[in-house]
């Protein structure tokens, strides 16, 4: 195993670990969130990106590596462009139907519950469909 | 149900390549780097699925 794989497991591992622990994986809880029922989630997902700026940005400033390769830390953010709002709303779509998302689907998973695997295939048939249709608009602009 | 599950996660995984993430990549961590199109993308994500969330219920 090369050594940025490693570090990826390590960092998959603890992030499985704490979005079972805090029940980012329950799709009960999922639907309750998207149903304004339950505030849980959100402060949740607000605290991760709370922590995330911080540390990012002290990161930055320190002007720390990365793990892998040795690299000072830095980044550069896209500009909005139509595609993130279209592919975010049939993101969304799903997120409602499935009430689960990549992340929790994983987890799903390692917790052995069944119905992850229909979800998980469905992701990987997206994934597919988005490359296939990426190719054929490449060959259209190309020829 | 099965059908419907890979039909939702198609759409997730169509989705998020679309638009470079799905709720962890674009809603925490492109959020935590500061990226403007990780927020707009978190917001209409967000609404979709709230909205969806609301028509599903008033549906079934």
């Amino acid at each position: 195993m090369t050594p940025v794989r490693a570090a990826g497991l390590v960092a998959g591992v603890a992030f499985g670990f704490l979005i079972s622990g805090g029940q980012f994986t329950d799709p009960d809880r999922i639907r309750d969130m998207l149903l304004l029922e339950d505030e849980y989630l959100y402060v949740m997902m607000a605290a991760a990106v709370a922590v995330g700026t911080l540390g990012s940005r002290l990161l930055r400033r320190t002007g720390a590596s990365t793990l892998l390769p040795h690299e000072r830390v830095s980044w550069t953010n896209p500009n909005v462009a139509s595609h993130h709002v279209v592919g975010a709303a049939v993101v969304g779509l799903g997120w409602a139907i499935a009430d689960s998302c990549p992340a929790p689907f994983a987890g799903q998973l390692a917790q052995g519950v069944g119905w992850s695997l229909f979800t998980i295939a469905g992701v990987l048939l997206g994934v597919w469909l988005y490359l296939r249709r990426q190719d054929r608009s490449a060959v259209t602009t190309s020829g | 149900m099965g059908a419907i599950l890979v039909g939702a996660g198609a759409l997730i995984g169509f989705g998020a390549k679309t638009a470079g993430g799905c709720t962890s990549g674009n809603g925490i961590c492109g959020t935590s780097l500061g990226s403007a199109a990780s927020f707009v993308a978190t917001g209409t994500f967000l609404a979709v699925a709230i909205g969806a969330s609301f028509a599903i219920r008033g549906l079934t």
